[in-house]
């Protein structure tokens, strides 16, 4: 009876954060809605659906480049992903900062001679981000690469064959010769994916990248949340503990009534907003499967438990808040990093990957993938009870510290 | 100046005196470093399995070879068989499975004899999408230097006589044309860029910066549990902002020597007076950001609550993985923002300094307010 008393006084405690934490939870995940949809509809995440729109700076009317890219724009095989829009430097800048463009290239007025003399010493510039480094500039990078290759070495034919004409001390036809076999260049570079033969098995890659995001999202989410918990745990009396005891409440009881009830917190704030979804998107027809209600909310109450059990040892143990909310940070995002929230788990090296595989996170990300879209889970749900454990033990025993360290 | 001080090591001293405080702003240059050194390991994007079905010292064989050495997006894996190749695609292991026929070299100087390109190498995907199909212009690029070398050969041969010149001097003559640089360079906006590594270590600076927004939220927790135990009872309330912005100031500089000490790791540093100027403008803007919503929250539940939104809206609005420029002006909400921008950009760096300033007008005017209704 106590127990149960204990257990309904740590419920009102809940209850009365969550009439705070409801409404904002709510209004706050339609804003994480809309932050999710401009992620999903971004440029780099959509497929097959737009070309990537690039502006071209500089002058290149009239001339071999102005060619080239009307060629690029019509025959290319590129002309399906790219579309090179003429414009000036500021309007480039001005539509890059708006995202009009995904980047801009500058053609500075001397690469052309620099191209037909062979001197190649002035580079085209080229923006894909701004500040650090991101994706997109890695991913440019390799294209410029590939590029590069291309124009480099049907160059180098050319002057080769020209080179050889000169020493022969043939040049009566060599500006015929030169015309003709650039001529051919450009249909080679134009065919040139011709050279590789694609067979498509048709099977299932996995996860499809909406899905992949929907799992990761809902996750971050769901550990993120636990952070609200800091107002239930953080500043609390310390003599609390040893109190209850004298009540005849020892520290397994206290702890396992307090998860219950933050547990409980955890499981409505990240259940609600997802059963709303699945409800007005008609069981989340937006990632090309149906998800059964059931199966939604198993699999929430099984990660939920794993987040709120381990956000409740580090509240545990850690009481200092400013050190606290930093654990919780690091513990989240980067634990959710290494194990693909953010980027692909397949991105990673793999020794990086098989970490964040084993980890909470990562243990999570398979429970409910394979719970949600039937992918091979492996031993995820024994690690996920595995934690579970641990963390409820290690939450009892620094009780128990705590407890005994009152007492002295 | 000097009750000024004492308050600060004090303040320092209460912080430190708690062991998990050392722990957790230890934890973040050590984990990075964790990172960095996990990091090193081979890692790509997209994963092509490589078969080629000819023996040692053929250009087959070369290819492959050349791609593994390759630093790239790509990461590739070379099977002995194409069963072994096929089966790894089967079970997810690889992305797309390239097979280099067996006598590659001379399959591409009859194409470029005959003048036409007819495909040569065979390339197996489960599923075809954005990212498979820039594998293959990468695939192309490397296979088309040989084709055109050839196809010169051919012309020279066709167009000068067949003995004019003898193999030998075409290829010497080629390779001591062939420019080996890259026709692109990136454009830095106003100042020499460190970026990281490796697109595995290019989120880590981002990820920091929005760490410091989450120690200027456990400052502002901090600070109001302290007003709700009764610890600045004897402080007016004029004087109060200040307290909230020193406590602010104590854990962000704490912090913000970790992050830079991080960034040292991670050799992610530039200039070192932008890098700091950089930093001091950052803080300043995340302790006026905090103590912005503070006084407007005022209870930590309702903060407590902000926090995880905060963190998921900065990690996808803020340059860190992906630079949403279509979302525009705010994202200037966020002081990671401006931060990673002004990096490489002065005019961020001033956007930045505007953005600190203001909102500490704004803070001051706040505290007028609220100095008058109480």
């Amino acid at each position: 009876m106590r127990y149960f008393k204990y257990f309904s006084a740590q419920l009102k405690r809940t209850l009365k954060l969550a009439v705070g934490v409801f409404p904002t939870a709510m209004l706050l995940f339609a804003c994480l809605g809309a932050a999710a949809w401009l992620f999903f509809s971004s440029a780099w995440f959509t497929e097959k659906q737009e070309k990537y729109k690039i502006g071209v700076v500089g002058k290149i009317d009239e001339t071999y480049l102005g060619f080239g890219i009307y060629a690029v724009q019509t025959l290319d095989s590129t002309r399906f992903m790219v579309d090179f829009i003429p414009m000036e430097e500021e309007e480039a800048r001005a539509a890059f900062r708006n995202g009009d463009v995904i980047a801009y290239v500058t053609v500075p007025d001397e690469f052309l001679d620099s191209i037909i003399y062979g001197r190649n010493d002035v580079p085209l510039g080229y923006v894909v981000s701004e500040g650090q480094k991101g994706l997109e500039g890695y991913l440019m990078e390799e294209l410029s690469v590939a590029v590069s290759n291309l124009v480099t070495s049907s160059q180098c034919s050319i002057y080769s064959m020209q080179e050889v004409a000169r020493r022969l001390g043939e040049t009566k036809d060599l500006r015929k010769w030169t015309d003709d076999f650039n001529l051919r260049l450009i249909g080679y570079v134009l065919g040139r994916t011709g050279l590789a033969e694609l067979e498509e098995l048709g099977l299932s890659k996995g996860l499809l990248v909406r899905q992949y995001y929907f799992c990761a999202i809902v996750l971050l989410f769901t550990f993120l949340f636990g952070i609200t918990g800091a107002a239930l745990f953080l500043g609390r009396n310390e003599g609390l503990g040893k109190w209850m005891k004298l009540r005849g409440i020892g520290p397994v009881m206290q702890v396992l009534c307090e998860f219950g009830c933050y547990y409980l917190l955890a499981f409505a704030c990240v259940a609600i907003p997802l059963t709303i979804l699945n409800l007005i998107t008609g069981q989340m027809s937006f990632l090309n499967c149906r998800i059964w209600m059931d199966d939604l909310l198993k699999v929430t109450a099984v990660v939920t438990l794993l987040s709120s059990s381990m956000q409740f040892a580090i509240y545990e143990t850690v009481k200092n808040p400013v050190a606290n909310l930093l654990l919780q940070f690091i513990g989240i995002l980067g634990m959710g990093y290494v194990s693909g929230y953010l980027y692909p788990a397949s991105f990673f090296p793999e020794g990086i990957a098989h970490f964040g595989s084993i980890l909470p996170t990562g243990v999570a990300f398979q429970r409910m993938s394979s719970s949600l879209f039937g992918v091979e889970e492996g031993r995820a749900s024994a690690l996920l009870l595995a934690y579970v454990g641990v963390f409820l033990v290690t939450s009892i025993l620094v009780r128990k510290w705590r407890i005994l360290k009152e007492d002295r | 100046m000097k009750r000024v001080l004492t308050w600060f090591v004090l303040t320092e001293k209460r912080l430190f005196k708690k062991i998990s405080y050392i722990v957790v702003l230890l934890m973040v240059p050590v984990l990075v470093w964790g990172l960095m050194r996990g990091a090193r390991q081979e890692a790509g994007m997209v994963t092509i399995g490589l078969y080629a079905d000819a023996g040692e010292g053929s250009f087959s064989e070369a290819m492959v070879r050349k791609l593994m050495e390759e630093k790239s997006i790509l990461k590739y894996e070379i099977f002995e068989t194409e069963e072994a190749g096929r089966r790894a695609l089967e079970e997810s292991r690889v992305d797309a499975l390239w097979i280099f026929p067996k006598d590659l070299e001379e399959e591409l100087r009859a194409l470029a004899k005959k003048g036409r390109i007819r495909p040569l190498v065979r390339v197996i995907e489960r599923e075809d999408d954005v990212a498979l199909i820039f594998t293959r212009e990468v695939l192309c690029s490397r296979i088309f230097p040989r084709f055109v070398y050839f196809a010169y050969v051919d012309y020279v041969k066709s167009h000068l006589g067949e003995e004019a010149v003898s193999e030998e001097e075409l290829q010497e003559i080629y390779d001591g044309i062939l420019w080996k640089g890259n026709l692109f360079s990136p454009e830095v906006t106003d100042q020499k860029k460190a970026d990281a590594d490796s697109y595995v270590l290019s989120p880590v600076r981002g990820l920091l910066s929005i760490w410091l927004v989450l120690a200027g939220f456990a400052a502002l927790l901090y600070y109001i549990m302290d007003v709700r135990k009764g610890v600045y009872d004897m402080i007016p309330q004029r004087k109060r902002l200040a307290y909230a912005f020193g406590m602010q100031g104590v854990v962000l500089l704490n912090c913000g020597i970790v992050f830079l000490g991080a960034c040292r790791i991670l050799g992610v540093l530039g200039n070192p007076v932008r890098e700091v100027v950089a930093l001091l403008l950052f803080l300043i803007a995340i302790s006026v950001f905090c103590t912005f919503l503070g006084m407007v929250l005022r209870r930590e539940d309702a903060i407590g609550v902000l926090i995880p939104f905060a963190v998921l809206f900065m990690v996808v609005l803020c340059p860190v993985f992906l630079d949403l420029r279509q979302i525009g002006a705010i994202r200037g909400i966020f002081p990671p923002y401006f931060y990673l921008k002004s990096i490489s950009s002065g005019e961020y760096l001033v956007n930045l300094a505007g953005y600190a300033v203001s909102g500490l007008l704004l803070c001051m005017l706040m505290n007028l307010r609220t100095q008058k209704n109480s």
